[in-house]
């Protein structure tokens, strides 16, 4: 029963008690009652439909939030009407809440011509991924509270949940350069950054596209440009989206690990103001290109949660097709949903690594610990030699491990300062 | 603790129903009785005592029992307390004589469902009670008719606004409440023209045959009938009693569950005006966009006139496909490319020139669809 409808219901009725009896005792006064009493149902309900014709409202929120991030909403509520309206109510859904529908009421007077701003604030109660934002209901009554037509506004958007991201311990030990000052991102030393350091001759191996082709012709002799050496730290991230690596549900489960993690070296990065970049194959490729800052960030945590464990290739698979893209004396951290990778695969890409100065990281989730999905989980001591296999390794190529179960807490474990050593 | 607003709201919302209540109790007293001041007055002060007491009740009952039990009274307090009403009624359409004491009983009715209309909610009962009164007013015609069936309207209408407005106020407790005038002003646009059709239609429309009444068709009737009569209205009975049964069985195994809608604090964080409504955006602005639109008129209408005006063409190309008229073609492809292609906006003059131009180019051009051709049909 909807509201109104009992007041509504009684008019109705007495209209029709009234009709009946005056046409049946011919009491012309009570068929005049009755006709006046649906009148004023009808234009009741006229008014309160002319008055929702005239409203209009707009939604204006951010695109993301984090987890338990507390965002506000704001709506533009107008009148473009003519006679003032009162008692507006606003149904907006907002899908990363518990509650999905928030309800706000414009107590009035709306006057014609006029806007309200009206924000209702809420939290993201949900876990991260992509949500929708609408549609935007908007209801009004006649003064009598009779009918409450409303009408659905399709403005529907979607909304990003950024997992939230944990602080990382021990970050001194990924490559960042405590000693310089956040303005020396380049030395005078001729590197790859984009600041011009000068012209030289051409040397064998030196890309023609740096031909200074001025300088070439006063000097008659090939000349290039050169640029000043970047000292911004560099950190590449591989993922593992592997399919036969999925295992738990929910909060527990391997992809969850593995987002978590990789939303937490990522944005603990690209604060401290290294150039970032990813690479993972899920259901589809992702390969962010490097950048810095905030809004790099953000556009990598919305790559992050649009990502699914259905990839065929694996994680050092990926690298090797991907390697080239890691410069050298960077940092690369390869995050993998299982201890069992291919052990001579990954000893060959830490060679590979330190060959070219980068500082290897290898963060390693145990998918066993966790509830099977697809799969019957290894015995744990088959899982405790492997985990002894890669520490091993990890120690004879100098590279940093950590290795995850279900049974830890990750943000604990993400926040402790040796936890790349811990293992 | 409500606010003042708030208060004054329901104070105004229990004034409007004991006004309804009394002026509905007062013209079917007048209407079938010679006029007595003292028994009006106890009247009113009997209703006014009630809707008064009724307020404290509401207070002192809400600790007492649980939601469910006022739910389950008020259930059936609205199943039956409606049937003196329509009683009342089948008395004083079969024996008109009994109206006066029919009233009397009804208000006393009145008064008990004042004293409970704010523990119960039983606002309906009340409005109900209002009517039935009302109805016997409307029976005996005359003056206590007239104000009673325009005064119904006019004070069923306040109460159900300032109903209304209680009730949003009471669902969001954040919310400021609308001044009492406002709301007032609100209702009584409403239900002003029906009101005033009302009384105009009672001024002139015959009083009812008061006599009339009760004399209705008087024949024996058959025993047959009479047990048919009563058959049917068990069958009645027993079928409404079933669907009421079936509906509650059906809706409490539905599976659907309602969507969970969380009130928000609402307030208007700040007022602005609207902009004024923006002007046709098209593509050219006003003067520019009126030369455009004299030179595509003529381009309809040399295509009407059987001219192949391809897209490629250009303006001076068209000019030179179609020669003549030359002078006002000329021009008009003039003052088009200025527009169309120049940095400034036209002159008054030169659209009023591009118009004018259009216009004689077009009456040049006589319209035959049938024929492709390469030449103007109408010499200059």
């Amino acid at each position: 029963m909807g509201p109104g409808f009992l007041n509504r219901g009684f008019l109705v009725a007495a209209a029709g008690l009234s009709l009946v009896l005056g046409l049946a005792l011919r009491v012309s006064s009570l068929v005049a009652f009755a006709l006046a009493l649906l009148l004023l149902v009808v234009l009741a309900r006229a008014t309160a439909r002319r008055r929702l014709a005239r409203l209009a409202a707009r939604r204006s929120l951010g695109a993301s939030g984090f987890e338990g991030e507390e965002v506000r909403v704001e709506i533009a509520l107008e009148n473009r009407g003519r006679t003032p309206v009162r008692f507006v109510e606003v149904l907006d859904s907002f899908g990363a809440a518990l509650a999905e529908r928030k309800a706000l009421l414009d107590p009035g007077p709306l006057r014609p011509g006029r806007r309200h701003r009206l924000a209702y604030r809420t939290q993201c109660s949900r876990l991260w991924g992509v949500y929708t934002v609408g549609p935007l209901a908007l209801s009004v009554s006649d003064p009598l509270g009779l009918f409450f037509p409303r009408c659905v506004l399709p403005d529907i958007r979607p909304f990003d949940v950024f997992p939230q991201v944990h602080a990382v311990g021990g970050l001194e030990r990924l490559g960042a350069r405590t000693g310089f000052t956040p303005s020396e991102t380049t030395t005078g030393r001729a590197g790859r950054s984009a600041a011009y350091l000068g012209v030289r001759d051409f040397r064998a191996g030196d890309e023609v596209r740096r031909i200074h082709w001025p300088a070439t012709a006063r000097c008659a002799r090939p000349m290039v440009k050169e640029f000043e050496l970047d000292l911004t730290p560099y950190f590449t991230l591989f993922l593992d989206l592997g399919r036969d690596h999925r295992a738990g549900t929910g909060r527990k489960s391997t992809l969850e690990y593995v987002v978590r993690t990789a939303a937490s070296l990522v944005a603990a990065a690209a604060r401290r103001g290294d150039t970032v970049q990813l690479f993972a194959e899920g259901r589809e490729p992702l390969a962010l290109p490097p950048g810095r800052g905030d809004l790099h960030l953000a556009h990598a945590l919305d790559r992050l949660i649009r990502v699914r464990q259905g990839g065929t290739l694996t994680l050092l698979d990926l690298f090797v097709r991907e390697r080239a893209a890691v410069p050298p004396g960077s940092t690369a951290a390869l995050v993998a949903a299982s201890l069992f990778v291919d052990e001579s695969a990954l000893a060959e890409g830490f060679r590979w690594m330190r060959a070219r100065r980068v500082r290897p990281v290898l963060v390693a989730v145990d998918m066993d610990s966790f509830l099977p999905v697809d799969r019957r989980p290894r015995p744990r001591d088959e899982v405790a030699a492997q985990a002894d296999a890669l520490r091993t390794m990890a120690r004879a190529h100098g590279a940093l491990l950590a290795l995850f179960d279900a049974d830890r807490d990750l943000p604990a474990e993400l926040g402790r300062p040796d936890w790349l050593e811990a293992a | 603790m409500d606010s003042p607003g708030v208060a004054r709201l329901a104070a105004a919302r229990t004034v409007a129903l004991y006004l309804l209540s009394l002026l509905a109790a007062a013209s079917a007293d007048l209407a079938w009785r010679p006029p007595d001041a003292v028994r009006l007055a106890v009247r009113a002060l009997t209703l006014g005592f009630a809707a008064g007491l009724g307020g404290a009740l509401a207070d002192s009952l809400s600790s007492v029992g649980s939601g469910v039990a006022r739910a389950r009274t008020r259930q059936i307090l609205s199943l039956f307390l409606p049937v003196p009403g329509l009683l009342a009624l089948a008395v004083v359409v079969a024996a008109p004589h009994l109206a006066a004491q029919a009233a009397s009983a009804l208000a006393l009715v009145q008064t008990a469902v004042l004293l409970l209309v704010e523990a119960l909610g039983l606002e309906i009962l009340a409005l109900w009670g209002a009517l039935v009164l009302t109805l016997l007013a409307g029976l005996a015609g005359g003056f206590p008719a007239l104000a009673g069936l325009t005064g119904f309207l006019v004070l069923a209408a306040v109460f159900l606004s300032l109903d209304h407005a209680s009730k949003r106020i009471a669902a969001w407790p954040g919310v400021p409440p609308p001044a009492l005038r406002l709301v007032l002003g609100d209702g009584l646009r409403v239900v002003a023209i029906p009101a005033l059709l009302l009384a105009l239609a009672l001024l002139l429309l015959p009083a009812p045959p008061t006599a009339a009444l009760g004399a209705g068709p008087s024949a024996p009737v058959a025993p047959e009938v009479q047990r048919a009569y009563h058959w049917l209205a068990l069958l009645a009975l027993a079928g409404g009693g079933s669907v009421t049964f079936a509906m509650r069985w059906l809706r409490g195994g539905g599976s659907e569950t309602p969507p969970l809608v969380e009130p928000m604090e609402s307030r208007v964080e700040a007022e602005e005006a609207l902009e004024p409504a923006a002007p046709d955006r098209a593509r050219y602005a006003a003067a520019r966009g009126r030369v455009i639109r004299a030179y595509l008129r003529f381009l309809s209408r040399a295509r009407q006139a059987g001219f192949r005006i391809e897209r490629h063409l250009t303006a001076r190309e068209i000019q030179d496909r179609l020669g003549r008229p030359g002078e006002p073609l000329a021009r008009l492809t003039d003052l088009f490319m200025d527009a169309r292609y120049g940095p400034d906006e036209p002159e008054r003059e030169a659209v009023r020139a591009a118009e004018a131009a259009s216009r004689a180019v077009c009456a040049r051009l006589r319209v035959r669809p049938h024929r492709d051709r390469t030449t103007p049909l109408e010499s200059d």
